[in-house]
Parts: structure tokens; C-alpha cells; sequence
């Protein structure tokens, strides 16, 4: 019975998922280092749309947005001179912690790391020029990415703090291939 | 012996149940994919390995827990009957109650050896975690985290697990039957010795995945912004061990059994391993 089971609840939940398409919204733009170096970026994230098994209208959207920056993840820490500056600075776990410059160059850290958590302002999406969530974007609207926080210590990992503004989204539906076209021009 | 950073990153694979033997286990290739591809796509050339603690043959116990579940479905009667009673047995046996030399306890103790085989040779590893494996490495990556000097909070050369990603996770589920807690709510060791630093936790879900929301009909659960049932078991508490959880709530097209497979395609998940190796 149950070696049976298994592909014939397969076969249902396959017949279920008829109901609801998947779509993709991606948003193109150009962001800037620190270095200055300007680069290929993507905003992107999916969407379920249709209805639930049991007829039920259902729309929901991932939770975040991913940016993703051509050709970027290199750490490489370059000191300043703005010594009195206090850094936020956003890990490679997400977290985002204060830091100051030593006179010697290195990092100093002043608190305790925090939680990034959505709407914290290290990074925000606008709108027509007010603060937007993801379920607030719709197609067509250019969103801007408005980059608060530095960090010397990737300077071509992340943008530098700035505003940029990205061309307007696109909304696709996907069908096998759920990978986007990469965040670099063609 | 401290992680060299020069080294190639390893990523370390705990599946969920899955029917078949050990060598049906595919899902290191899986996560290989959507990581190569992430890179690929962003002009970027990263060596990193892939492997996969595979205990399939060792859970024969879990693999029964699920066909069990499969059978009560179908029945027309998932909350009811012998099958779902001794299902329930199973997972207890399984996931809570087992000890050292039980069947769970011995995963546990494949999986930490598999992390340490990673550290002792001086690769950095992110550990991904799939449904019933996100139990399994959560157990682990804990108890590491609370073992003596394994994890010295603030310096991240030594630490065995650099970041854990979970998907599709039943670790947000309260269910109670009669004196049996099903996935009952772990203590989370805080990070040792850490003023700057906090493991980071990911977790993914997709909010009409049924083992994510222990809905057997597959409604969806509720979602606050990116906090789902794992968030808003551990979120506290985790804040307070110096443990970086995050919710994200994901899409995939899919409903019931295929949300909760889909994930593995996700190409979110795969961008996120590339930062937590390389960002």
C-alpha cells in the first residue's frame, strides 16, 4: 500500500499545483562601489498567483527582495582617513554591527551587533518617493534603492550608500527554469 | 585548528525523508546547481565543494513515519486511526526521545563527526538543511555551539558551522498528543564568549508547505512579514542566545507535497549560501 501511496500523492499534489503559477518580478539598474566602480545589479523576487486546491483565491509574495550585484563578492578592507566616522556595516550573516576606525586603520567595534530586520535602515526600496515593501511594488513602477549604510570592508561587494534608481519591473511568469537572467549587462 | 579562508568552502546536506536507499539521496547535486548557477549568472569563479550526510538507511524508523502519514491521507482519515497513532510513536522514537544509542542519536552523531571531518580540515561549511533534516542539524549545530571550546563566539576561524540554512522545517510545530509533544521546542545554547558576533540562521519556507505548517490539507499557515512558525517559536529565544534568525518566506508555484519538495530549486536559497561563503 504504502510503496503505491507514494506516487499516487505525487500525482495529486502535482494535479494541485495546476492551480497556482509561479511569477517572477526583476528590476535592472546599475549600482555604484565604493571603489566607484559602477556595475550590473538586479532586483528580483517570485509570487504565487491562482488558487488554492480547494478553489480558494490565493496571492501571496516572498517576504524579500534579493539583490544581486555582477561580479561582486570580493572582501577586501581599505582603510580611510575618516577616522571619527562610525560604520554600519552589514556581515555576511546579515546582521549589522557599528564600528569606528582606529587611527592605525582597523576596525573598532562600538556595539553589539543588531538584527537586520525589514524596514532597518541599512537598505530601503521608494517608490514615487516614499518607502515601499515588497508588497507594495507593482509592474511597471521604478523602484529606487536607497543604500544607507557603508562598508570599507567590501568595497565591491556591496553598493555604496547612495540612491539609485532602477528601470521598471517586470513581471514573468515561470515555468521549468526559475533561475533569473544574472545581475550582468549581456 | 582554525578554518582557513583560502581553502574551498564546503557546503554539508542533511535531506529530509525521501523514499529509496542511501544512493537515491541526490541532494548535494541539487544544491551544487543552484549555487554554480548563482555564481555563474554573477561572473563569479568560487571553489567550494558539496557533500551530503546521507542517513537514509540508518532511518528506516522516519521513512515509516512518513509512509504512515502518506497512508492516513488517504484513508480519509489523517487524524484518526491506527496508522497515525503509530506514526506518532515513530516520530517520538525518532526525533525526541532517542538517545545516545537510539536511531536518531546515531544520525546526530554521524552528522557532528561529518561537520568536525570539515573543520579538522580546515574548511569553512555552511550547513543545509531540508524538513526532517533541519531537525537532525539544528540538534548538532546547538550542541556544537554549546560543547567547550568548540565555538569561540567572537572569532569566527573557529567555528565548525558557519551559518545554517533550513527550508521547509517542521521545528515550528506545537503538537501535542496527549503526554507526547511532537518536535518539541529546543533550548538554544547561546554562542559563547561573543560581544560582536551572532550565528546566522536562515530559514525558508514556503507558507503552504504542510510539514511547515502541520496543516495536512495544506491551508496556508499565517505569515507575519518574513516570521513563520520557526520565528515565532525561536525568535526570542535565539535573539537572546546571540543567534541570527531569519525568516524568509518564499514562492514556488507549488502546493501540499510540491512546496515542500520545491525548495531545492529555489534560486534565493543558492544566492544566500554564496553570501554566508563569500559575501
Amino acid at each position: 500500500m504504502t510503496r503505491r501511496a507514494a506516487p499516487l500523492l505525487i500525482l495529486i499534489s502535482a494535479l494541485l499545483s495546476g492551480c497556482i503559477s509561479a511569477y517572477r518580478y526583476e528590476s535592472r539598474g546599475v549600482v555604484e562601489s565604493a571603489r566607484g566602480e559602477r556595475r550590473g545589479a538586479l532586483l528580483y523576487y517570485y509570487e504565487d498567483d491562482g488558487r488554492l486546491w480547494y478553489g480558494k483565491p490565493y496571492r501571496a509574495r516572498d517576504s524579500d527582495a534579493d539583490l544581486r550585484v555582477c561580479g561582486a563578492t570580493d572582501a577586501t578592507f581599505v582603510p580611510t582617513s575618516e577616522s571619527e566616522l562610525l560604520l554600519a556595516l552589514k556581515s555576511r550573516g546579515g546582521d549589522e554591527r557599528v564600528a569606528g576606525l582606529a587611527a592605525e586603520g582597523g576596525l573598532v567595534a562600538v556595539s553589539p551587533p543588531r538584527r537586520l530586520r525589514p524596514g532597518s535602515p541599512c537598505g530601503h526600496l521608494l517608490v514615487d518617493g516614499e518607502r515601499a515593501g515588497i508588497e507594495d511594488l507593482d509592474e511597471g513602477m521604478r523602484p529606487t534603492l536607497v543604500i544607507l549604510c557603508a562598508n570599507p570592508r567590501r568595497p565591491d561587494r556591496y553598493p555604496a550608500a547612495d540612491a539609485y534608481v532602477f528601470g521598471p519591473l517586470t513581471r514573468a511568469r515561470v515555468g521549468g527554469e526559475r533561475e533569473p537572467v544574472g545581475p550582468c549587462p549581456p | 585548528m582554525p578554518i582557513d579562508w583560502t581553502k574551498p568552502a564546503e557546503v554539508l546536506v542533511v535531506h529530509g525523508v525521501q523514499t529509496g536507499s542511501s544512493a537515491d539521496v541526490d541532494c548535494d547535486a541539487k544544491v551544487r546547481r543552484i549555487v554554480e548557477r548563482n555564481l555563474a549568472s554573477s561572473h563569479l569563479e568560487r571553489e567550494f565543494g558539496v557533500s551530503s550526510y546521507v542517513y537514509e538507511d540508518v532511518n528506516d524508523d522516519a521513512v515509516r513515519f512518513y509512509e504512515l502519514l502518506a497512508q492516513a491521507i488517504l484513508s480519509g482519515q489523517p487524524l484518526a486511526g491506527a496508522a497515525l497513532g503509530t506514526a506518532i510513536d515513530l516520530v517520538g522514537d525518532v526525533v525526541i526521545a532517542a538517545a545516545g544509542g537510539s536511531t536518531a542519536g546515531r544520525i546526530r552523531e554521524g552528522l557532528r563527526a561529518g561537520i568536525m571531518a570539515a573543520y579538522e580540515a580546515g574548511r569553512q561549511l555552511v550547513v543545509v538543511a531540508h524538513s526532517l533534516g533541519t531537525v537532525y542539524a539544528l540538534d548538532v549545530v546547538n550542541g556544537l555551539i554549546g560543547e567547550d571550546d568548540v565555538f569561540v563566539g567572537d572569532e569566527r576561524d573557529s567555528w565548525p558551522v558557519q551559518g545554517l540554512v533550513t527550508m521547509g522545517s517542521p521545528l515550528g510545530l506545537e503538537i501535542d498528543l496527549g503526554p507526547i509533544e511532537i518536535f518539541e521546542s529546543r533550548r538554544i545554547e547561546t554562542l559563547p564568549d561573543a560581544e560582536f558576533e551572532v550565528f546566522p540562521w536562515h530559514n525558508y519556507f514556503n507558507a503552504l508547505d504542510p510539514v511547515v505548517s502541520g496543516r495536512v490539507f495544506g491551508a496556508p499557515v499565517e505569515v507575519r512579514g518574513s516570521r513563520g512558525p520557526v520565528e515565532r517559536r525561536y525568535g526570542r529565544e535565539t535573539d537572546a542566545a546571540r543567534w541570527l534568525l531569519q525568516g524568509h518566506r518564499i514562492t514556488s508555484g507549488r502546493q501540499w507535497l510540491l512546496a515542500h519538495t520545491a525548495y531545492w530549486k529555489n534560486p534565493r536559497i543558492g544566492g544566500k549560501i554564496v553570501d554566508l561563503l563569500w559575501g
